[in-house]
């Protein structure tokens, strides 16, 4: 992704002039201008802000602020918001692939597809807010399997579990997670085609030897983008673990909007840095991605 | 007693009826056709064989063995699909290793029967590439020599060309033959081309409504057809209704005329057969020859070295078709008015129901 | 000689768990939302909401922001990606690019910068109206993904050709023709646009305006049984847009939300 982007970039900054000029350069203006500028303004200025207001202090450029991101507290969230997830998209990865596996199985009953197909649409679009008060009123302290799991003698409160910790919100953004994963592997399972089992079990393959050899190989690439999918979705995630937790697990997001808000003594170069942090941390998974999906998806290249 | 042999095969899908007590017996080395239509049963009768269904009644035996409950991956035997079943995150050689390598085969060795089977399609300078950088003649040769690297007790072909341009079906064919007469391996061989099916088999099975409709020789199967369904579906031919007026003496009546018709013979009087016509055997001659029916040339195809000519019978008795070389073919326009002979022994003769 | 049948009670025993912590949450919360406290159950909270001004302003505000963000969206995307696919092609591979941008800088890092960069004028980042500005970038990736979908299924060059050649300008090919021929990939995008804002809370709570999930939010604070059936509204809200969305999508399952 890092390199993606930079080839992109270069090609935002040399393109234009003479492009635009080849191509009847007025209705080019007039067609994609608006929008390039539209992006310009309001995503990629933004966040050339970031790293501006991130690196500058009351005398010009500064370390400073960048630097104090690692402080205790922002390593904390850091650690906190990396752990959340890549822990929830693992969990989503497993349990939806899975789930997207089975539904796919001949044998399960009709409309059965059909029906995970909306309700996982669904699912993967219902979060924030609402999704928090759902698991709230379910596994809170006065949820209904909590109260429930107390009468029949399991104390899941008085044995240490919250639902605002980094379990809690593991199972809570399951509910996003795994529709998610769903969506997004089910058309790569449809792609495995019914003769590579069957010529795999004609040489003698068991079961277990087709998916090493050959299911999953060929799935790899697909889950590994599905995960950091995932990996995204859930490190971005803010109004879940502010309505669920109200800061009691640091999470970088919230953190940040404790600044903006005001909430906490600290300067706004700060919330730039850690919202840079973000990114970076963004930038670096993909990168990761593309290294590893370039290895993995060797085969699938001209 | 067959080396492998399928005996009394039923299977039904649902409500669907799609083999009907199928017997079957393959000599060690033999190559055999399954020909027939799409929906015939040929492909799920390969299938039995193979592993992947199950038949409701009947038994599946290879090498005096009975395998009709062994898993695929137990019976031994290579299959090569229509198309696209090579693993695509393998090499050539990857495939062709796969069923060593799950069978736990030494790498040198996997490595070297990779080499000799490479070496036999083609393929060496290859190996090193996925499946879609090969074109889709070279897939089907890889998929060949996967099949044949586990040494299999038979081979298994399921439509293995139909996917392919016709110039490269007729190269490939033709090396899938070589192949198998080197390797002598047992091979069945699904296909609707009734071309493929003649020009490589042993034998050839014609598959008709999930039952065997005839069994034999490619020349037994093109030129003595057992029933009508497979005179029509091999090779074309000219159906004309006809009844048998002397049986001793093998005279049919033919529209109002007697012919001879030597495999009449020992048919009863007054049996209602028909008279087939391959084009190869038809004569054209000129209008009003000597014992000959009347006719017009409705239609011409040419062929290159071979033309071939629609003739539309007079007094609308149908038409026939006749194969002949194009020069002498060129003489015949279209609308010319001609008749049409044949020698005596050259109709095939089946009963009309 | 029967043999080989897998049994598939494995895997259905595994949907069944699944499904079960997918409906649990939302059963518990019906139930809850009917609770009055002891062992009384009705349509109280429900009731109170009826009469909730700030609720039905909230929603107003939410509705009207998922539909200016629509419509700006649209305005400048239709063009764009119509002109790329047709005569700038070369410049796909930066659209591409800019569609996964909103994926890689998170909201709230969005919102940081937005703040930092424009703190006027008032009419511009006072209202409401605002919102529409990171809405649209929100929406963006899938706004994108259903034009370019839709676009590159039709013939673009021979309609405009042929639109071209009976007189037509860029304006009436573009009204006329492109957008009547892209109808199922805009109502895709705009359902899915809908479900975004309706459920946005990030920019909506921290720039301070009072979007129907910042209301429910609050309410949360107050009234437990309220904000319960709110999230039963809200899902059904989702629920609706998501059905639209697969309907008009022939099966196209589209995702986006606001975490």
């Amino acid at each position: 992704m890092s390199q993606a982007a930079a080839a992109a970039g270069t090609r935002t900054g040399t393109r234009p002039a003479g492009f635009f000029a080849r191509s009847g350069g007025a209705l080019t203006l007039i067609f994609v201008g608006p929008f390039l500028l539209y992006v310009s303004a309001f995503l990629i200025l933004p966040t050339l802000m970031l790293l501006a207001t991130a690196f500058s202090g009351a005398h010009g450029f500064t370390w400073r602020y960048v630097g104090e991101l690692d402080q205790a507290q922002t390593l904390i969230a850091f650690r906190n918001s990396i752990e959340l997830s890549a822990t929830s998209a693992l969990v989503g990865l497993v349990i939806g692939a899975l789930a997207a596996y089975f539904v796919m199985r001949p044998g399960m009953p009709r409309g059965l597809r059909s029906l995970v197909t909306t309700f996982s649409a669904v699912a993967a679009n219902f979060a924030g807010v609402p999704l928090a008060f759902a698991f709230i009123a379910t596994l809170g302290s006065l949820g209904v399997i909590t109260v429930w799991l107390k009468s029949i003698g399991i104390d899941l409160y008085g044995a240490g579990f919250r639902l605002y910790s980094i379990l809690g919100l593991v199972i809570v953004y399951a509910y996003f997670q795994v529709p998610l994963m769903i969506i997004v592997i089910t058309p790569a399972l449809e792609a495995l085609r019914k003769q590579w089992r069957e010529a795999a079990e004609n040489l003698g393959a068991s079961s277990i030897d087709y998916w090493r050899y050959v299911g999953l190989p060929i799935l790899l690439p697909s889950l590994l983008s599905a995960y950091i999918l995932l990996f995204g979705n859930a490190f971005s995630a803010y109004a879940t673990p502010y309505a669920i937790s109200s800061g009691i697990v640091a999470l970088v997001p919230v953190e940040i909007s404790n600044v903006l808000s005001g909430n906490v003594m600290l300067s706004p170069q700060t919330g730039a840095a850690l919202a840079f942090g973000m990114i970076l941390v963004m930038v670096a998974v993909m990168g990761l991605y593309a290294l590893i999906a370039r290895q993995v998806g060797r085969w699938a290249r001209p | 007693m067959g080396y492998l042999e399928v005996e009394g095969v039923a299977k039904s899908f649902g409500p669907v009826k799609v083999l009907s007590d199928v017997s079957l017996a393959l000599e060690e080395g033999e190559f055999v056709s399954l020909l027939g239509p799409s929906g015939c049963g040929k492909t799920t009768l390969l299938r039995i064989v193979a592993g992947f269904e199950e038949p409701d009644r009947g038994t599946v035996r290879l090498a005096g063995t009975e395998i009709t409950a062994e898993p695929p991956a137990k019976r031994q035997m290579g299959m090569v699909f229509q198309a696209y079943s090579l693993f695509p995150n393998m090499t050539a050689e990857e495939n062709i290793r796969f069923g060593l390598k799950v069978r736990r085969v030494d790498a040198n060795e996997q490595a070297e029967r990779a080499r000799e089977l490479l070496e036999l399609v083609g393929l060496t300078q290859h190996r090193g590439k996925y499946p879609h950088q090969l074109s889709g003649g070279q897939q089907q040769r890889v998929a060949l020599a996967r099949a044949l690297a586990i040494r299999p007790l038979a081979l298994l072909l399921d439509e293995p060309l139909s996917a392919l341009d016709a110039k490269v079906r007729v190269q490939l064919r033709e090396e899938i033959r070589r192949i198998q007469q080197e390797t002598k391996v047992t091979t069945i061989f699904v296909t609707h081309d009734q071309e493929e099916a003649l020009s490589i088999s042993d034998r050839v099975v014609v598959m008709h409504q999930g039952q065997l409709s005839q069994v034999g020789t490619p020349a037994a199967i093109y030129g003595e057809p057992d029933n009508i369904f497979v005179a029509r579906f091999v090779g074309a031919v000219a159906e004309l209704p006809a009844e048998v007026v002397d049986g001793r003496e093998g005279i049919v009546a033919l529209f109002g005329r007697k012919v001879r018709a030597a495999r009449a013979q020992g048919m009863a009087a007054g049996t209602r057969i028909y008279f087939l016509l391959r084009p190869e055997t038809v004569r054209v001659g000129p209008e009003g020859a000597n014992g000959g029916l009347d006719g017009t040339v409705a239609g011409r195809t040419f062929f290159g070295a071979l033309t071939s000519l629609r003739i539309e019978l007079a007094d609308g008795h149908g038409s026939v078709t006749a194969a002949m070389p194009s020069d002498k073919a060129s003489e015949l326009a279209q609308g010319t008015r001609v008749s049409v002979s044949w020698a005596d022994d050259a109709p095939r003769i089946l009963r009309r129901e | 000689m029967r043999k080989r049948r897998r049994s598939e009670t494995g895997p259905k025993i595994g949907l069944l768990l699944i499904g079960l912590y997918f409906l649990v949450p939302l059963v518990s919360t019906g139930a809850f939302s009917f609770w009055e406290g002891g062992n009384r159950y009705g349509l109280r909270a429900y009731i109170a909401l009826v009469h909730e001004q700030q609720l039905w302003q909230s929603l107003g505000l939410s509705l009207r922001l998922a539909i200016e963000t629509i419509l700006v969206g649209l305005v400048i995307l239709v063009p764009a990606v119509f002109w790329m696919n047709l005569r700038v092609q070369r410049l796909r591979a930066l659209f591409d690019f800019v569609s996964v941008l909103p994926f890689v800088v998170p909201p709230i890092a969005l919102v940081a910068g937005l703040t930092a960069l424009y703190r006027g004028p008032s009419w511009f980042v006072g209202t409401a109206n605002y919102l529409v500005v990171p809405y649209v970038i929100l929406a963006l990736p899938y706004t994108y993904r259903a034009l370019e979908v839709g676009m590159r299924a039709l013939d673009l060059r021979t309609l405009t050709e042929a639109a071209q050649s009976v007189g037509a300008g860029w304006l009436s090919i573009m009204f006329r023709v492109i957008v009547p021929n892209l109808s199922t990939a805009l109502i895709g995008a705009a359902l899915l646009t809908i479900a975004i804002v309706m459920g946005e809370f990030t920019f909506a709570n921290i720039l301070l305006f009072n979007t129907f999930a910042v209301y429910i939010n609050y309410i949360g604070q107050t009234a437990a049984t309220e904000a319960a059936a709110l999230t039963l509204l809200s899902f059904l809200i989702t629920w609706l847009a998501m059905l639209g969305v697969l309907l008009t999508g022939r099966g196209q399952v589209q995702i986006g939300g606001a975490r």
